[in-house]
């Protein structure tokens, strides 16, 4: 009896430990959970219940150099849609059929983006207008929610499109100025954190931050959208008469650098972008800048200044083109096979003789040659900060010492056997009409944030050539454009210069396509003082390929219709032409 | 039926652990509803629900303690019967949710079959075992008390209920051993069973305890489905600290990332928002409150009585630790109210009954009252 109580009380002892060893179990992990853990644990509660959103500041507008807009925001609604609404498929047919007329989004559409999503909330439809958004709210659709948004807007088209580029649906830009000016057009990102609770929703009474977004910079470019106009409708005419493939025309400052017009083609539509397929993408490129060529004739104008500015040749120095011009076992002929016999020197240009651009060449010696080329900035960006910019290329004794002979400085003499973008061949122009200094390009004119305007400043890339040379290479420009017959290139009441080029062109992996050119005028303007410099560029003109036939014309009428727009008052002696 | 001397012993203390238990989970049952129910307690809450049903229970606690304790033993067969009887039924025309049949509707009252069942099974094993006290050593007496409580929780675990079978393994484990059965039979028992849960892994678990048990080792394989209470109810009873965030202060709880918070995941309620010491408050309630349960077991005048109090006490005990466990993931997901906290009258209403068989035992654990 004593032996039975005893192992009673020893399992009730036994019993009695069970229930202290669960208790222990328990408070061990609980004191890893609550005390060594917490911080994890806090962390990740805070996580599950606490949202960040990001809020975007007006997006800043393009403005072109006198304030007109080119791209602008406009304060628009997005249609949001809460899944779960949507989730019974008979109230999201009925609700998308009425929100379809409306926001003119297909019906099914709308549905299908919805269904089966487990994100909390939906767009259905983008950029509703004011109106639109009444509508919607009158129709008081349960999980229909308007949400305050922004769209991009172009009153004037799509004029500059590559130049401009285009703004993605989440509001940041994706080529050209958009993409390159995103941080200054975008502003500062603001933050919204609020606490939800397990559906997603937002606590009305909950803890909420918000760090308010600031609204993006006003960007003023340097693009007259008067003459941006013009040059697009000039290339656009030239292309259609010449059944070319496609173009560019850029317009500068010389005194300054400042890109007055930037335009290619063929181009996209930045209004309604198309990106259904990598080919539509590639018409955003902007090609003034990211595309290079083989400039051709145009390039003699560098060949010249470097003979001229070493003070071997003058304009009047006396020449005799044989017709033929050997360089290593290789022979250069005229674009015509002509021998002209006595030439002066203007009348390589003029005449624009193959063999006398290679005999200056030679006679400068491959040294100053490729000097002058590299002082023009050839086979280097020229800085301009315009997104996908590409440097051209240049072979020279010096960077290509295995593959370099000296027919290649016969070639690239007069613009072959060495790229260019469209924009390095204006700049070579503008630093002859700027008395030899050459100015980067620039498309900024000033930026102006919320309190404060940053101009930018014009920047001299460096004198290039002496403004004697200069004021020589003019002369002849203006003896070249002299030499053109007037129902080509005729400019009423201005003087104007200009050099004319037609270049193979160049296929991927090396040699030329057959029958197929690129026609280009690279022109100043007014002569004696210019104030603009343009290079009008056709690709794979049809019939005739010459760049007098084909491109000097587009640089006329640009003219034309440049110079008393900017009030450059005619020449005198234009006038007494006139009068005649 | 009560000599009025023996009122004396009657066990204050542990019908105050057992009041500061369910007052505490009204205090928690009240913050978890407080978003669905921000207007206060009225009529419609599942708070004044809840302390109606511990009214009743005090009152079947009270009537349990003033009839003889030994009565039930004579009722024992009967009620045996009774309880299979309920567990058979429950499988045929039980209400079904969340994929199994645990509940009866009776007067418009759901009725939880198994936790009535417990109850009156652990008073068939106490007389079973305590009637044949002269033999307990032998295998028959130990095999047919583990078919006694086999059949219950093989029935309890078709519903499917698995928690609730564990328990009557668990009340068993306890009783046989309080009995006097030899451990070695237990141990060869535990062995046994060891060896077949493969077997049981792929047999006897459902689909849905599969999917539990993986879910136990990563809750993050299922973040938002399965694993989401595992994972949430984690969360909160870490973030909880050691002070806890404040009662209706808990983001889990209150911003309703917790399912089922009034019930099985109760205990996440208190860790986020009393914290480690609010969970040490209740374990130390518990703690005290089976103490007293043993102690009755330790003074009862008979085997039988012990017996019933030893299963009682294991009863509360392991309902304790696999609800707590579930919520603080050392075992996978089971359902398991947690005694006298969680919200649910059949449970309550047992637990008092339960008291009442206890204190019945202590009011009569002197043979002659002087």
């Amino acid at each position: 009896m004593r032996g039975q109580k005893w192992s009673t009380k020893w399992r009730v002892w036994t019993v009695m430990a069970a229930i202290v060893a669960v208790a222990g179990v328990l408070i061990a992990r609980l004191g890893q959970l609550q005390i060594l853990n917490h911080q994890e644990y806090a962390a990740e509660a805070r996580l599950s219940h606490v949202s960040e959103d990001t809020l975007s500041g007006r997006r800043g507008a393009l403005l072109d150099r006198n304030g007109y807009p080119l791209a602008g925001s406009q304060d628009s609604f997005d249609l949001m849609v809460e899944t779960k609404a949507w989730s019974d498929s008979k109230n999201a047919t009925e609700s998308a059929a009425a929100l379809s007329p409306i926001a003119g989004v297909p019906a099914e559409q709308m549905v299908a983006s919805v269904a089966g999503n487990s994100i909390y909330e939906l767009p259905v439809a983008r950029g509703l207008n004011y109106d639109q958004a009444q509508a919607v709210r009158k129709l008081g659709l349960r999980g229909v929610r308007l949400m305050a948004s922004s769209q991009r807007v172009y009153p004037e088209g799509n004029l500059g499109a590559q130049l401009l580029g285009f703004v993605g649906q989440d509001n940041s830009g994706l080529t050209g100025l958009e993409s390159d000016l995103n941080d200054v057009l975008g502003g500062a990102k603001g933050t919204l954190t609020y606490e939800r609770d397990g559906l997603g929703n937002q606590l009305a009474v909950g803890e909420r931050q918000e760090v308010a977004a600031q609204a993006g910079a006003n960007v003023v470019l340097t693009i007259d959208r008067y003459i941006q106009r013009l040059a697009e409708t000039e290339l656009d005419k030239t292309i259609e008469k010449t059944k070319a493939t496609g173009g560019s025309v850029i317009i500068v400052q010389p005194k300054t650098g400042e890109i007055l017009a930037m335009a290619s083609r063929p181009t996209a539509d930045v209004t309604k972008p198309d990106l259904s397929d990598d080919s539509k993408l590639a018409l955003f490129r902007n090609k003034a800048v990211t595309d290079t060529y083989e400039p051709g004739s145009v390039f003699k104008l560098v060949t010249m200044a470097c003979a001229l500015d070493q003070g071997l040749v003058g304009a009047y120095t006396p020449w005799h083109d044989s017709g033929v011009f050997r360089a290593d076992n290789w022979t250069i002929r005229n674009w015509d096979y002509s021998a002209n016999g006595d030439q002066s020197v203007t009348q390589i240009l003029s005449k624009s003789l193959n063999t006398g651009a290679a005999w200056l060449s030679t006679l400068a010696g491959s040294d100053q040659f490729y000097s002058y080329v590299d002082r023009f900035g050839f086979g280097k960006a020229t800085g301009s900060g315009l997104g996908g910019e590409v440097a051209g290329q240049v072979h020279t004794p010096a960077n290509d010492p295995a593959n370099w002979r000296s027919i290649d400085m016969a070639t690239n003499s007069f613009g072959q056997g060495l790229s260019a973008t469209p924009l390095q061949v204006l700049m070579s122009a503008a630093a002859i009409a700027n008395d030899g200094v050459m100015m980067k390009p620039k498309v900024i004119k000033e930026i102006a944030y919320p309190g404060h305007v940053q101009a930018v400043a014009p920047e001299a890339a460096g004198q290039v050539i002496k403004p004697e040379t200069a004021r020589t290479l003019r002369e002849m420009m203006g003896v070249v454009v002299d030499g053109i017959s007037p129902t080509l290139l005729d400019v009423q009441g201005y003087k104007v210069g200009g050099k004319t080029g037609t270049a193979n062109l160049t296929v991927d992996g090396g040699g030329y396509k057959p029958d197929a050119y690129i026609s280009s005028f690279l022109g100043i303007a007014p002569l004696d003082n210019p104030v603009l410099a343009v290079l009008v560029k056709i690709d794979e003109p049809q019939g005739t390929p010459w760049g007098t036939v084909v491109a000097a014309p587009a640089f006329e009428h640009i003219v034309e219709g440049a110079l008393p727009y900017l009030k450059i008052p005619p020449t005198e002696t234009a006038l007494v032409s006139d009068q005649r | 039926m009560i000599d009025s001397r023996a009122a004396r012993h009657f066990d204050f203390l542990l019908v105050l652990f057992a009041a500061c238990l369910v007052v505490y989970g009204g205090l928690l049952i009240y913050s978890a509803q407080l978003s669905e129910h921000p207007g206060g307690v009225n009529l419609a809450h599942p708070l004044t629900k809840q302390l109606v049903f511990a009214a009743f229970g005090l009152c079947l606690m009270f009537a349990v303690a003033w009839l003889d304790y030994r009565v039930f033993g004579q009722m024992a067969v009967g009620l045996y019967v009774l309880a299979v009887l309920m567990l058979v039924a429950v499988l045929v025309i039980g209400d079904s949710a969340y994929g199994s049949r645990r509940w009866f509707t009776f007067a418009g009252q759901q009725i939880q079959a198994s936790e009535i069942a417990k109850l009156f099974v652990i008073v068939a094993l106490a007389r079973y075992l305590a009637d044949r006290q002269a033999r307990i050593k032998e295998v028959r007496v130990f095999l047919i008390s583990l078919a006694m409580a086999a059949v219950p929780a093989a029935l309890v675990l078709a519903e499917p209920d698995m928690g609730s079978a564990m328990v009557f393994g668990a009340v068993w484990v306890g009783m046989v051993l309080m009995a006097g059965v030899p451990v070695r039979h237990v141990l060869a028992l535990g062995g046994m069973a060891f060896s077949l849960v493969p077997f049981g892994m792929l047999v006897v678990l459902g689909e849905y305890q599969r999917e539990r048990i993986r879910l136990f080792f990563d809750p993050n394989s299922d973040p938002l489905g399965g694993g989401f209470n595992i994972l949430q109810g984690e969360i909160g009873i870490g973030s909880g600290g050691i002070f806890g965030k404040g009662l209706t202060e808990g983001s889990q709880n209150q911003l309703g990332f917790l399912q089922t918070s009034t019930t099985d995941y109760i205990f996440s309620v208190l860790g986020e928002e009393l914290g480690l010491v609010g969970a040490i408050v209740l374990l130390l309630l518990f703690t005290a409150l089976l103490f007293r349960g043993i102690r009755a077991a330790s003074i009862s005048s008979d085997q039988f009585g012990r017996l019933i109090a030893t299963g009682i006490v294991m009863m509360i005990l392991f309902q304790v630790f696999i609800n707590i466990a579930v919520n603080i993931r050392i075992v996978p997901v089971t359902g398991i109210p947690l005694p006298f906290v969680s919200q649910g009258g059949s449970s309550l209403l047992m637990l008092f009954a339960a008291l009442g068989l206890l204190e019945g035992i202590v009011l009569r654990h002197r043979k002659l009252e002087f």
